[in-house]
């Protein structure tokens, strides 16, 4: 036998971690030479002996006791995970419900003779479709004048002085609606304006009554809601 | 043809899922669709995993660490790892290798706090410490156990790198490339380590188990 052993391989060739062409000529020089024939028995046999399925020493008690461990780990760190979006979300909702009751209860009390919500004229121009900017630009102050401002249906004197008043903290929940009185009233818009709990966070909707144009793009330093 | 790669995207939007490209839709396994059930805020469809996978992970844990408790504990971290880590699971690939690359890690990490010292050092003896047959499986016959214990003791005699090697690729059957992806190496490097931990059980198999009932060879 003059072919070179192949004990080297024959730890791969047991397992056919081989290429095929090599698995194959070792298979040839096998079925001619006993000593390697003998090595690649034994490992032949510890190989298949290793894969032999055993037992593993975990009972289905101490098998169910893992899972149960897992899952409780993973209920516990998912409910935390929810204890931590729960406050935003239930914020939120709060917020909403609150604007929602808000508005519900002023549009009531402008049907009625009492109104405590101001409308006032707003808007010269029906192409200014800009709410407010009026005419001390500062929203705030304009519409704190709106609000006082309770005698329905009159003519109402445009503001001019509302430089002079000192821009009022808005309490949480403070609410302001404004409609033009003026003959474009059609064409004019509507403002709310929602003081939230949070004294930075104003909430400002522009809501226009008919299909004139309207540009917000903002020349406002509020945020619009 | 065309057609069915614009359903594999719909599908892949609809679950905002990565799905292995080429994966047949409607063809998933049973663990992919637990895989998804999970996915879609199921976590007790979790459960139904580890029911179906317990046996690779637990065997694998055991296997490369050696002892039982450890084994557990790997186990359980295993499978914390892995439902926090499922989004980097590929439905469509085989989610049994993936679990099993997840559990090699985690031993790993066992491995590397026992060789800084902070658990008991390697102990070349530990399956000396190993419950003995009777607090197993009272059904259990002995020679099951002699083949269990004598395999533990067979793979003690390896390095921790050609144990799992050899764990991955003879006892959990995974190919020469999915083990190599599991630990992280070339497959050049495991066929190497795959060869000198079959010499060693070979060695043990001839000096040991000739003289065991449990042994075959
Ligand atoms: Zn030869």
């Amino acid at each position: 036998m003059n072919a070179p052993h192949v004990t080297e391989k024959l730890a791969l060739w047991a397992g056919g971690d081989l290429p095929e062409g090599e698995m194959l000529s070792i298979k040839a020089h096998l079925d001619s030479c006993p000593a390697c024939k003998a090595e690649a028995d034994a490992y032949t046999g510890a190989t298949s002996w290793i894969q032999t399925p055993s037992e593993l020493p975990f009972s289905h008690a101490e098998r169910a006791n893992i899972r149960n461990e897992v899952m409780a780990e993973i209920r516990k760190s998912n409910k935390s995970n929810a204890r931590r979006v729960m406050p935003w979300l239930m914020a939120a909702a709060s917020i909403l419900a609150a604007m929602l009751l808000y508005s519900a209860y002023n549009d009531n009390r402008n049907t009625g003779p009492s109104a405590r919500i101001a409308q006032t004229a707003s808007h010269p121009s029906p192409q200014t479709a800009s709410p407010a900017p009026l005419q001390n630009g500062n929203y705030k102050q304009d519409y704190e004048q709106i609000h006082e401002q309770s005698a329905p249906s009159q003519a109402q004197p445009p503001i001019k002085n509302a430089a002079n008043t000192p821009a009022k903290r808005r309490a949480p929940g403070y609410y302001a609606k404004s409609q033009p009185n003026s003959p474009e009233r059609e064409s004019s818009i509507t403002r709310i304006e929602f003081q939230t709990a949070n004294p930075n966070i104003r909430i400002i909707w522009f809501v226009q009554a008919n299909s004139s144009t309207t540009d917000l793009s903002g020349d406002s330093n509020e945020q619009p809601g | 043809m065309e057609e069915e790669k614009k359903m594999t995207g719909a599908v892949e939007r609809i679950e905002g899922v990565i799905i292995a490209s080429g994966a047949p839709i409607g063809s998933l396994g049973r663990l992919d669709e637990m895989v998804l059930r999970v996915r879609r805020g199921d976590a007790e469809a979790f459960n139904e995993i580890m029911l179906e996978t317990e046996k690779r992970v637990l065997g694998i844990a055991y296997r490369v660490l050696g002892d039982p408790e450890q084994a557990k504990d790997a186990s359980q971290d295993a499978f914390l790892r892995a439902y926090k880590s499922l989004n980097t699971y590929r439905v469509g690939e085989s989610f049994m290798a993936w679990i099993g690359r997840v559990t090699v890690n985690v031993c790993r990490d066992y491995l590397k706090k026992r060789e800084h010292g902070a658990m008991a050092a390697a102990d070349p003896n530990f399956l000396e410490s190993m419950p003995s047959p009777d607090s197993y499986k009272a059904e259990t016959t002995i020679l099951r156990h002699q083949h269990a214990e004598l395999i533990q003791r067979a793979l003690a005699a390896l390095t921790p790198a050609e144990r799992m090697a050899l764990v991955l690729r003879d006892m959990e059957g995974f190919s020469t490339h999915e083990t190599a992806r599991a630990m992280g190496l070339k497959e050049g490097t495991i066929r190497a380590q795959i060869s000198m931990a079959r010499s060693k059980i070979k060695v043990f198999c001839q000096r040991v188990l000739r003289k065991n009932k449990g042994g075959r060879p």
